[in-house]
């Protein structure tokens, strides 16, 4: 189903639900891994200065340093390596987002896996810890092929995925991650959620927040979601359902998901306005990422879709 | 030990030479070896008579080391007025001294040198502003340096920038495939956003060819999409050369003057091969220097200019404000305390503080623009200035330079600071990594996209959302 996995990590604890998911979908789908560590970017000047994550410390990106850290990838994930048919280390210096979008597309990868962010790298308020930060949301925007995050440990993840939930604003965005949903779906023979949530936020006014109006779009989208999605389903459609709720998107997705039980959110991440400022809290995506129990898949675009049973 | 296997005369001109130099970590073997390579002296001597022209004799002969210049120096400033940082003592102390003793010098008068040359002067030019003869030190710094770098005793770090132009052409090991990879990689993922956005390659006849800094599809790719991104809504001709896009000049901070002219020629020559109507060149100071400024003379152009007109950035925003290519929607323009970095490459040796200003005008709220002071060709050097950044050996000696920015910008009380120069920004970033001041900065690009009014025709058909 993926061919290629790019599985991004700081190496450090925070990954360890990460490379669970990442190493067992390799198992399970005869995958590739390409394990990737980004050095950080080249602290000073034009020095060859970067920063250690465990450390914090500068320390020179020579030769002698990255084999110790290709030694420590190996040695940290020497097990599940070994379980692996096919399975190489990539290390880079740079700006971390920029350097995985990178190697996803000299490797034609068709999924990347991240984890959360390395405690090295987070000395910093509730914020910085609390939000999935920068490299996500750029990996996720631009990248050509599905990105899987995991922020949390994957309780349910045991067996793999067999519980989809996918959250769509009906966006063209969406249409990618639809087409992703159904392929996971089919492929594990799982169950399918279909899920809208009514922006309420985007509705304060006095006019659209009248109890017949919202619940004349919730109708819609019911709706739209049979049309769009459900209706193209085929056999699949026997396991699917459809909900639409209203509120706080992220919020709503993410406790549609605690009640299925799901094992898997997909959803689209098309957000254009990256700028923080205008954003304090992040966009749907991010929120989700940081608050859903489960790993999360999110693709904007049609260019790599997995093609159900062709692993 | 006249020459060692790291530290020697010989240019490096190969990736194998390039990658054992490397490999030696923060020039440890190289500096090591430093303390025994001898000086040729003939060669030295030599070298001077041939180069060191009327114009540099005349300024060594006049300069009455009135100390006028003291002040106007940064370093001497931040190092407690030490004498020793007066610029003309740093100038007759090497320089001077070389011409006095017709080369006739030792290896720890070299290092002494390469230590003043590269710690102690940014080549800034700010004092030659307060010499009563017109005395430029920065020019004649800059050539010691050149002295110093043909005998092998130049940092570790510029050696190898010098190096890497030999190599790459281009300050980093940006090959030509990994530069029209990024290229395509930029515009295939913008395009989603904008659509037809394209960065054509070797486009000829266009109306503006584009280079930059390597750091950018190095590290930064996404300031070429930005540039891209620019020129797509200013409704641009534009190209950019497949060979010759890279502008700056490491080899201009060695004192590496047969790279500086390898590097400038091969961006002529895509000027040349493209025939475009002008030439404009990233957000960075020194690549403006090198390429426009001085870079004429290194290639010999007997005009003294480049093949085709050759601006700035600041020149091609404010010409695009100014004409109305680039609108601002002015609920975005910038409503914080802001200031201003002045460049001392394209500002003081090119007399662009006015055409910063314009842009200024365009993209801050009138009353949130606080000018540091000194400013505009007054202004000091970021701290980092003429390679002082990039070496380890000097970083000390670098991370006080920084203190005069430090306290500049804080006196503004702005706590955002506009650098459209790749020098400034990274001295900036470093000073804030290493003093905590809480100040952001930015190059103009992301300023400008986040201000700037969107054709309609130019936005994507979908709508992302019906809700």
């Amino acid at each position: 189903m993926f061919g290629k996995i790019v599985f991004a990590t700081s190496g450090a604890p925070d990954c360890d639900s990460a490379a669970r998911v990442a190493f067992d979908m390799a198992g399970r789908y005869g995958s590739e891994i390409i394990v990737f560590h980004c050095l950080g970017i080249p602290g000073k000047g034009d020095s060859n200065l970067v920063l250690d994550v465990r450390t914090g410390e500068e320390v020179d990106a020579d030769e002698e340093y990255l084999e110790g850290v290709r030694e420590e990838l190996r040695t940290t994930y020497a097990i599940q390596l070994s379980g692996c048919k096919k399975a190489g280390i990539e290390i880079a210096v740079g700006n971390p987002s920029r350097e995985v979008l990178r190697l996803a597309r000299k490797a034609d990868a068709d999924l990347i896996v991240m984890g959360a962010r390395g405690q090295g790298l987070e000395v910093g308020g509730f914020y910085k810890r609390g939000v999935i930060g920068g490299t996500h949301e750029k990996v996720a925007k631009a990248a050509r092929c599905p990105v899987l995050t995991v922020a949390r440990p994957a309780a349910s993840f045991w067996g793999g995925f067999s519980n989809i939930v996918f959250a769509t604003d009906f966006s063209k965005a969406s249409e990618s991650a639809f087409k992703l949903a159904e392929a996971v779906a089919r492929d594990v023979q799982g169950d399918l959620h279909l899920f809208h949530c009514l922006d309420l936020d985007k509705l304060q006014s006095p006019i659209a927040l009248t109890q017949e109006g919202i619940e004349g779009r919730l109708a819609e989208a019911r709706r739209k979601i049979q049309v769009n999605y459900a209706s193209k389903l085929g056999e699949l459609a026997k396991r699917t359902s459809i909900e639409v709720w209203e509120g706080s998107p992220y919020v709503e997705i993410v406790k549609f998901a605690r009640e299925r039980q799901a094992d898997l959110i997909v959803m689209a991440h098309h957000t254009r306005e990256l700028d923080p400022d205008e954003r304090p809290f992040g966009s749907t995506l991010e929120q989700v990422l940081v608050r859903a129990t489960c790993p999360v898949i999110s693709i904007n675009r049609p260019d790599k879709l997995p093609q159900a049973g062709d692993a | 030990m006249p020459e060692g296997i790291y530290c020697n005369k010989t240019p490096i001109t190969t990736e194998e030479a390039l990658k054992a130099l490397l490999s030696d970590t923060r020039g440890t073997k190289y500096y090591a070896e430093m303390e025994q390579l001898e000086v040729d002296r003939e060669k030295l001597w030599a070298t001077i008579q041939k180069t060191f022209k009327s114009r540099m004799q005349t300024w060594l002969d006049v300069c009455a080391r009135c100390g006028l210049c003291a002040d106007s120096c940064f370093l001497y400033l931040v190092n407690d007025r030490n004498p020793e940082q007066v610029p003309s003592y740093k100038i007759h102390s090497t320089l001077g001294e070389i011409i006095k003793r017709k080369g006739d010098v030792d290896g720890a008068f070299m290092r002494h040198a390469m230590e003043v040359a590269w710690s102690r002067c940014t080549c800034c030019n700010r004092c030659a502003q307060f010499c009563p003869h017109g005395i430029d030190i920065g020019v004649m710094m800059g050539y010691t340096r050149g002295l110093l770098y043909s005998q092998g005793f130049v940092p570790w770090e510029l050696k190898i920038g010098a190096g890497m132009h030999r190599v790459y052409r281009a300050q980093m090991d940006v090959t030509t495939e990994d530069w029209v990879e990024t290229c395509e990689w930029m515009a295939e993922e913008q395009q989603d956003d904008w659509p037809g956005l394209e960065i054509p390659v070797d486009k000829e006849d266009a109306d503006i060819m584009y280079t930059c800094n390597a750091r950018e599809p190095k590290h930064y790719p996404e300031d070429l999409a930005e540039a891209a991104i620019l020129f797509h809504i200013a409704g641009e001709n534009w190209t950019v050369p497949s060979e010759g896009w890279e502008q700056t000049s490491l080899s201009m901070f060695a004192g590496d003057w047969e790279a500086c002219k390898l590097q400038v020629q091969t961006v002529y020559a895509a000027i040349e091969r493209l025939r475009p109507k002008r030439v404009v060149g990233t957000e960075c100071g020194h690549a403006h220097r090198a390429t426009v400024v001085e870079g004429p003379y290194w290639a010999g152009r007997p005009d003294g200019q480049p093949p085709a007109p050759y601006i700035h950035y600041v020149q091609w925003v404010a010409e695009a404000l100014r004409e109305g290519k680039l609108k601002i929607d002015p609920a975005k323009r910038i409503k914080q305390p802001v200031t201003y970095q002045d460049s001392c490459n394209y500002i003081r040796n090119w007399g662009l503080a006015e055409t910063a200003r314009e842009i200024l005008s365009y993209i801050v709220e009138p009353g949130y623009l606080v000018e540091m002071t000194p400013n505009k060709e007054y202004n000091y050097c970021c701290g980092g200035g003429g390679g002082f950044n990039g070496i380890g050996k000097f970083r000390p000696m670098r991370n006080k330079a920084l203190l005069t920015k430090r306290d500049q910008i804080l006196a503004t009380g702005a706590k955002l600071v506009i650098a459209p120069c790749h020098n400034c920004w990274d001295a900036i970033r470093d000073l804030e990594e290493e003093y905590h001041i809480h100040i952001d900065w930015s190059f103009l690009k992301p300023l400008l996209l986040k201000m700037v009014i969107v054709p309609e025709h130019l936005l994507p058909k979908d709508e992302d959302s019906e809700e």
